[in-house]
């Protein structure tokens, strides 16, 4: 049986025993989100190292799919750091939830029906920002809010990803905002206290789709930083760096593929594609073995399923096989 | 690092709009304390950029601002204008194409060939031009070429032989004939071209790289003198350049042309396009440039009028034509130049009148207080949340059982303001834009969008994004949706109700539409709205009345507004015999004067409105809602213009004390903040400044004074461009908008017509009707002349003369013989054949190689001057050349003048002649006129010859006496009449009949003239008496004393031979005509010394009169 990798569902009903085919076992994306890959343009490069000057919070907004996620990633792979602490924020989301939680329910419950009373300290879990100033602590002082995992660690560093903060509610931001500039919280239940030792201050990163709905007195208290769709050259680069790509994918292949990606860009597409869109498109191609410089018959049929990838709707997917209709 | 350019920079940047507070102030300098280092501004870009932005926008601008910034202090050693830096008007990318290196060794290389080309070409022109000369001369004196056939007489050459082949005649149909003049008239043609090039090849260089509309900078005060330097020097030394390159003064008269016309026309280009101080003469006479100028013209002119006189008048009959074309090269590279500079400008297209420190305060009312406060109540959300205390109070209650109360979760409210926006100037959009910005002022979440007529398209303000109207539901779903605006797209327009598509509206819970339009006249339009929104007018009492009603869901009254003061009926703008009444009823007197007063600048700007309003010369309190609302609710503050037709009516009504105030302001406005050089605006700007000022200045003499300024401005910082001519001429012209005295648009738009528009066709025209008429005159006589001469040779078919016959020349004997272009005898002239321009004197009749070798010269110089000076029309008033002497030719007159020789040296001639000609003419009509003898034109001066005393015209001349010096006799060669004798006696032979017939035929032909009694005493009989010789003038003798000390040409006896000795003193024994004894011993009648003919008088006798 051999080993196709592609095109393993059919319209036919057979089955791929029938087809002479084995499933193979999934091919992870081996690099895909290795934070040694990241390559960061000029500008975040230096909005990145001005954040670690002033010990700000880092507001990176972008185009989806451009690395605003995986740059905490990056950094903390730069400085020597454990993995970011990632606080994804969620419509619901209060600034208490930033820090701790407080599981009141199953408190309730185990006080009306366990037997042993756990002291309330049981009831708190730390979230990514209060995990990350008790981490700033000695280790004796933090230890015993710290999850077993993380105890002895400190006092060390440690990079905070607040993702999608355009997604929690209004007040959101401006409640963190005290909180974030002095990395202080108190949790109301125990009472206890905890300050970031200044010297070991955490490295927050902010992402945010759009920086419309955050308030001025917020944004002013960051470092901010759009990072733009990556130029040709760049976006090579990340490509090679990112993919991989075996030896049957040329480079001329990987220019073409790069030019009809940013023609395709230019359409006005309702989303249009980003990095990590193209990234994927490429793995596709990769597997359907489009080989631009020689197009076998059907090939450009092949292209246009593979449009899927980039298009996130109907009608931009119907623009994108029209331009390529065009194009021929 | 230097800390106050960082401060200027954060104060511009704070200028830009952003918001710098101290806090950045000290983020900056720690971030600059801890780079620790000299960072490239390129590298401080993205480093600062992070602590200043807030948005994708902001980091865009900062970049651009950034690159401005830091270009401007690079080049901060120019003068420049603090106005470059605003960015946020400003697209700061200099996108001007500069040329490059390349380009410009392209361009020289190019010149360097074109030059070497012309000077080959000319090289071989002037190579060919004697032989062209010689092959010409059947083509101009005999236009019809013969070939002599020997059937009818062998050709005779000096020595008798015949020479000549056999060959028929030929026609003058010959095809190898009509090759050749093909090849002649294409060499001719090649040549000439080559020649216009090559001169005018250093002016284009020149021009190229001196053309100031390509050297945008400001020019040093040494640049501007060295460029007028250069380009007369230019000017002057091509002359000289050519003259050495070789012969010039023998090229003919339309080489001179060629190189002539071209320098002086580019002479008066220079003086009168190129100058900097066109003015003429101007108020400061120590002006450099000026001295310059009219120096090198003065230079031109005079050498000009030094060598080349005649040629001025060809150049009058042809110069219109180059001046024509100089001048609409020189217009269609300007407007190159133009639409080139025109391409590399940059945004901003607007320029808009913006005060940054003038912040009026429109929304200051309890009003909007009140509504902002109501505006913030937060609003219930639709998910709860648990509420301990309330849950433990109910388990409390219910005695331990658990029981959980839960409470609505609050947000606070959020709004998404529409503003119906119809131009960009829209005052009522950018009034409610105001009105929500103040809102986000006051800490309430407002989201602007702008849409034009139709909401289902909404962009932000001052962005290109556009939203769809699901797109923004997606975005600000929970939101209170505003709509500022009539609504009447939202209606569908055949049956009146809602249209179909804002059922979408229905997705926002809270909505309202505020219509500008006043309640006494909402109808159908409005009752149709509101069955999806609530319909309220648009007034701050009516936004508090909705926010009341978000808060509290109580239900508006709308029949309260049926009298709201603000939203008053609008006048009939239509009805223009009643407008200026209707108008001040429906404002008011004050804001009627604010009206009149916006219509003082041609464009209604919101800034400026609201600047106008609070001016002090206007009445206090004006910027109130009501008024606000009423002006902007006129038609003409939507779309941001007041036809001229109106602005003139409340222009006349205006205060002229407030009008003058008005535009005072104005003109101060735009006097501080200008546009950016180079940008698209900035023709408008200046254009506006301009005619404000103009129209402020009240007296003739200041308006006089400010044209005058204008156009001594230099060029290139005038308004100059095609784009914006169009741009003008485009709509009718007004006495208000852009209405141009006729001087102002002269000064601004010489270069605005089209290359082949109706103006430059009729210019074309004139002047080559001008050139018309000028050659048509010129040539009319010359052409008669030709043409009669055509129709003579036409019958002269049947003559018959050897070889090419060239010119005719008059013996010594008074023989009259063809010769060819080797200077053989072909024959004698017949009375029959076609007279020759004029004769050949002078002929050397030896039979020497060296005598064929001169006579050889003559006739080529014969050929050249007959063509000259018949195309000069000068030859029929010359009957004789004498060519003795090729460096000091004379020529004898025709006509009345025949007694006249003029004596022309060894170059220039045509021009000599010429200039002779005109003195002799005017000095012919004076008194003494009858007794010039001769004009001698040798030099810079004309000398004229006079007879000694007064003879009257009526006895001269006098036949009975004879001259050697009368001017006939003193152009003959010596031997034309005497004769040696072979015994070798001193006596010369008489000359006999034959020397005299020549020119005196008539008198022989007499019988008693008094001509005949020079030599006999009575001509009676056949063998009349003899007179005795006549004693003699000294004949001028040289003697090269030197030349006979030493053999061979030392006497034999040596220095005895002529010197005596007496007494202490040598003296010479040789005097008079004995002299003869003693240089015959040697110089016998057949001598010759190293081939040279050492026995004709003219071995001694040099100049052969006196």
């Amino acid at each position: 049986m051999s080993q196709t990798t592609f095109g393993l569902y059919s319209n036919d009903g057979s089955t791929i025993s029938e087809r002479g085919v084995s499933l193979p076992p999934f091919e992870e994306f081996d690099s895909f989100d290795n934070p040694a890959d990241y390559i960061a343009g000029d500008g975040l490069v230096d909005a990145v190292n001005v954040t670690l000057a002033l010990g700000q919070p880092l507001l990176v907004t972008g185009e989806p799919g451009t690395g605003k996620t995986q740059l905490a990633g990056s950094i903390a792979f730069q400085l020597g750091l454990p993995p970011p602490l990632v606080f994804h924020a969620k419509t619901t989301s209060s600034a208490r939830e930033l820090f701790y939680r407080y599981d009141s329910l199953r408190h309730f419950h185990d006080a009306q029906f366990s037997k042993e009373a756990l002291p309330i300290e049981s009831y708190i879990s730390y979230e990514a920002l209060g995990l990350a100033v008790l981490l700033s602590l000695n280790a004796s002082d933090a230890n015993p809010y710290l999850p077993q995992y993380m105890k002895d660690r400190g006092p060390m560093r440690s990079v905070v990803l607040i993702d999608e903060v355009d997604k929690a509610p209004r007040d959101f931001p401006n409640d963190i905002l005290d909180e974030v500039e002095q990395l202080a919280f108190s949790v109301k239940e125990t009472g206890h206290y905890f300050r970031a030792d200044s010297r070991h201050r955490p490295i927050i990163v902010l992402t945010s789709n759009s920086e419309k709905n955050l308030p001025d007195a917020f944004l002013r208290r960051c470092v901010y930083y759009h990072i733009p769709f990556p130029e040709r050259d760049r976006l090579k680069k990340i490509v090679e760096r990112r993919l991989k790509l075996k030896a049957a994918f040329t480079p001329k292949a990987l220019e073409y593929a790069l030019e009809h990606f940013e023609q395709i860009r230019q359409l006005s597409l309702k989303k249009k594609p980003a990095t990590a869109e193209f990234l994927s498109w490429l793995r596709v191609l990769e597997k359907v073995n489009f080989a631009p410089e020689s197009l076998e018959p059907g090939q450009l049929e092949a292209l246009a399923f593979t449009y899927a990838v980039l298009a996130k709707n109907n009608e931009d997917r119907d623009m994108i096989i029209r331009h390529l209709q065009a194009e021929r | 690092m230097d800390l106050l350019v960082f401060d200027d920079f954060l104060t511009q940047l704070r200028q830009q709009g952003f918001e710098i507070g101290v806090d950045h102030y000290l983020r900056l300098q720690e971030l600059l304390n801890k780079t620790h280092a000299e960072c490239a501004p390129q590298d401080l870009k993205t480093i600062l950029c992070p602590i200043f932005v807030t948005s994708q926008a902001q980091q865009e601008q900062f970049h651009l601002f950034f690159d401005s910034y830091f270009r401007i202090l690079r080049s901060a050693a120019q003068p420049m204008s603090q106005p470059e830096l605003h960015a946020d008007r400003v697209g700061l990318t200099d996108s001007k194409p500069k040329r490059t290196l390349y380009k410009k060794w392209l361009y020289i290389a190019g010149a360097i060939v074109a030059v070497v080309v012309g000077l080959l070409t000319l090289q071989v022109v002037r190579r060919n031009a004697k032989q062209t000369a010689l092959d010409n001369s059947s083509q101009l004196p005999v236009p019809t070429q013969t070939r002599w056939s020997p059937a009818n007489k062998p050709r005779i050459s000096p020595s008798g032989e015949p020479k000549a082949a056999a060959t028929p005649l030929v026609s003058t149909s010959d095809s190898k004939d009509f090759n050749a003049r093909i090849y002649e008239l294409a060499k001719r043609l090649f040549g000439f071209t080559a020649l216009w090039f090559a001169a005018l090849t250093p002016l284009l260089l020149y021009i190229f790289y001196y053309h100031p509309l390509q050297t945008n900078k400001p020019q040093s005060e040494i640049y501007r003198v060295i460029r007028p330097l250069l380009a007369w020097s230019i000017i002057v030394t091509q002359p000289l350049l050519w003259s050495a390159l070789g012969d010039f003064n023998n090229l003919t008269s339309r080489a001179n042309l060629a190189v002539w016309v071209p320098l002086i026309t580019s002479c008066l280009f220079f003086l009168f396009f190129r100058s900097e101080t066109p003015r003429f003469p101007p108020k400061n006479n120590n002006d450099i440039l000026f001295r310059i100028h009219v120096g090198g013209l003065a230079v031109i002119v005079s050498l000009v009028l030094f060598f080349y006189g005649l040629t001025i008048h060809l150049m009058a009959v042809f110069s219109p034509l180059f001046f024509f074309f100089i001048y609409e090269w020189h217009r269609y590279r300007s407007r190159q130049l133009l639409l080139q500079r025109h391409r590399g400008k940059r945004p901003p297209f607007f320029w808009p009148i913006r005060m940054r420190t003038f912040v009026p305060k429109l929304f200051d009312s309890e009003l909007f207080y009140q509504a902002a406060r109501f505006m913030r109540l937060r609003q219930v959300d639709d998910r709860s949340e648990l509420d301990l205390e309330s849950s433990v109070a109910a388990t409390i209650e219910s005695l331990g059982r658990s029981t959980f109360r839960y409470k609505p979760r609050t947000r606070p409210p959020e709004y998404i303001v529409l503003i119906d926006r119809e131009s960009f100037r829209d005052h009522q959009a950018q009034y409610f834009s105001e009105l929500a910005k103040a809102l986000t002022h006051e800490g309430i979440f407002v989201a602007r969008f702008l849409y034009d007529g139709d909401p289902r398209i909404c962009c932000e303000e001052n962005s290109n994004a556009c939203l769809t109207l699901a797109e923004l539901h997606s975005r600000f779903a929970n939101h209170r949706l505003l709509i500022l605006g009539d609504g009447a797209k939202l209606l569908d327009p055949v049956t009146g109700s809602l249209a179909a598509w804002t059922s979408i509206l229905t997705d926002w819970k809270d909505r309202a539409l505020l219509t500008p339009i006043s309640p006494t006249q909402w109808g159908y339009a409005e009752v149709s709205l509101a069955r999806l929104f609530i319909v309220l007018p648009a007034s701050l009492q009516s936004l508090l009345t909705l926010v009341t009603y978000f808060a509290t869901l109580v239900e508006p009254d709308l029949r309260r507004w049926q009298n709201l003061g603000a939203l008053q009926e609008l006048p009939n703008l239509a009805d223009e015999a009643n407008i200026i009444a209707g108008l001040r009823s429906y404002l008011g007197e004050s804001a009627f004067q604010w009206l009149c007063a916006c219509a003082v600048y041609p464009e209604l700007q919101w800034d400026l409105t609201l600047y106008i309003g609070s001016l002090p010369t206007m009445d206090r309190n004006l910027i109130t809602e009501v008024s606000l609302l009423r002006l902007f609710r006129l038609r003409w503050f939507r779309t941001g213009t007041i036809p001229d037709e109106i602005r003139s009516l409340l222009l006349k009504e205006l205060d002229p004390a407030k009008e003058r105030d008005v535009r005072r302001a104005i003109v101060e406005l735009l006097e501080r903040d200008p546009a950016p050089r180079g940008s698209y605006a900035a023709e408008a700007y200046h254009l506006n400044l301009v005619v404000q000022r103009w129209l402020l200045k009240r007296a003739r003499q200041e308006k006089r004074e400010l044209v005058d300024t204008l156009q001594a401005t230099r060029r290139h910082l005038r308004v100059q461009d095609y784009t914006l001519l169009r741009f003008l001429e485009a709509p009718p012209p007004s006495a208000l908008n852009l209405y141009l005295p006729t001087r102002f648009r002269r000064a601004f738009y010489r270069n605005g017509i089209p290359a082949f528009g109706l103006r430059t066709g009729v210019r074309l025209l004139v002047i080559l009707a001008i050139i018309n008429i000028g050659i048509v005159f010129r040539n009319q006589r010359s052409f008669a002349s030709r043409v009669t001469r055509q129709d003579t040779s036409a019958s002269e078919k049947n003559i018959r003369q050897p070889g090419v016959p060239r010119a005719v020349v008059r013996t010594s004997n008074g023989h009259f013989v063809w010769v060819d272009d080797e200077g053989a005898i072909l024959g004698e002239m017949r009375a029959t054949d076609r007279m020759p321009a004029f004769f050949i004197r002078g002929w050397n009749e030896d039979s020497t190689e060296l005598a064929k070798a001169e006579n050889r010269e003559r006739v080529g110089k014969y050929v050249e001057l007959a063509q000259e000076w018949e195309s000069a029309g000068l030859a029929e008033r010359i009957s004789e050349i004498n060519l003795i002497d090729l460096q000091d030719i004379r020529v004898q007159l025709a006509g009345k003048d025949s007694d006249i020789d003029v004596r022309l040296g060894g170059n220039n001639l045509t021009n000599r002649l010429r200039a002779a000609l005109d003195v002799l003419d005017e000095y012919r009509k004076s008194p003494r006129g009858a007794s010039i003898t001769y004009v001698e034109a040798k030099g810079d001066r004309i000398i004229l010859g006079f007879t000694t005393g007064s003879r009257s015209a009526n006895d001269f001349p006098n036949y009975a006496i004879f001259k050697h010096d009368s001017s006939n006799h003193a152009s003959l060669a010596c031997s034309s009449c005497h004769q040696r004798s072979s015994d070798n006696s001193i006596t010369p032979l008489l000359p006999g009949h034959k020397a005299c017939t020549g020119c005196h035929l008539v008198q022989f032909s007499q019988g008693s003239s008094a001509l005949c009694t020079i030599c006999h005493g009575e001509a009676i009989g056949r063998t009349p008496s003899v007179n005795a010789f006549p004693p003699l003038l000294t004949f001028d003798t040289t003697f090269d004393h030197k030349l006979h000390q030493n053999p061979p040409s030392r006497p034999a006896s040596g220095c005895v031979t002529c010197h005596q000795l007496q007494g202490d003193k040598v003296v010479s024994t040789v005097r008079g005509l004995d002299a003869h004894n003693a240089c015959y011993v040697c110089h016998t009648p057949q001598a010759s010394s190293n081939g040279r003919d050492i026995a004709a008088c003219g071995t001694c006798h040099a100049s052969r009169t006196k």
